[in-house]
């Protein structure tokens, strides 16, 4: 009787707290980020084709192509091919 | 505890911290999931958005518990195999029928790929059909 219920009981718990450790709360939905000269920027929100590699976004006026990120942390980039999606200006 | 009512509570167990697991990390990230859904191909709809942002995590929460606490375990398990259905069949569909494929950024194993994602559901769609047919249906 007590292991019947307590092993799912234990797996909620469990779940509830993998679920509430692993969500991404920080990653912003209208908007991407890029790191460029040693600051996060903003920029809009670029559609990025999925990918082996990183998204990129060529940035004006610079002309470079800099890593999509969802948000100002460096393990948010964006997947993508690798090739720019784009231009934004700054 | 005979063999077959072991290996039944292991998948619904399984199955249950999936659809668990699921639902709530939907939940914790608030409007998240519905922009995805916004920019989802074939689903790019305000309605279907507002709605699937709050009535899919719902659904799978329930189909969670129901697999894990609820005595009518069988509602759980015929729920999973609904949603699993429609989730591969809209995999399928993205994958080898859609014109360009997004970021798996957002969804909820984003270490995944697309295809990733596929076998996934794929496993526990046959998961679910093993457990359904345990339980002799």
């Amino acid at each position: 009787m007590k292991s019947k219920f307590l092993i799912p009981l234990l797996a909620v718990i469990f779940t509830t707290a993998m679920s509430f450790t692993t969500a991404r709360t920080a990653v912003d939905p209208d908007n991407d980020y890029i790191f460029r000269n040693g600051n996060w920027h903003m920029i809009p929100e670029v559609s990025c084709v999925s990918g082996a590699s990183d998204c990129q976004v060529t940035v004006n006026p610079d002309g470079l192509d800099y890593t999509v990120y969802d948000s100002q942390s460096f393990g948010d980039a964006k997947p993508g091919t690798g090739e720019s999606e784009g231009e934004v200006e700054l | 505890m005979g063999i077959r009512r072991f290996i039944i509570k292991i998948l619904q167990v399984i199955l249950g911290i999936i659809f668990l697991y699921a639902g709530l990390k939907k939940v914790w990230e608030g409007d998240l999931f519905y922009h995805t859904l916004l920019s989802t191909p074939y689903l790019e709809s305000q309605v279907f958005a507002e709605w699937g942002s709050i009535g899919i995590p719902v659904v799978e929460i329930l189909t969670g518990l129901f697999l894990l606490l609820f005595t009518r375990r069988m509602i759980g398990v015929l729920f999973s195999f609904g949603l699993m259905l429609l989730y591969t069949a809209y995999l399928v569909i993205l994958l080898f029928f859609g014109d360009g494929i997004p970021c798996t950024c957002r969804t909820v194993l984003p270490f995944l790929g697309w295809y990733g994602h596929l076998y996934f559901t794929l496993s526990c769609l046959v998961l679910t059909l093993l457990l359904l047919r345990l339980r002799k249906i």
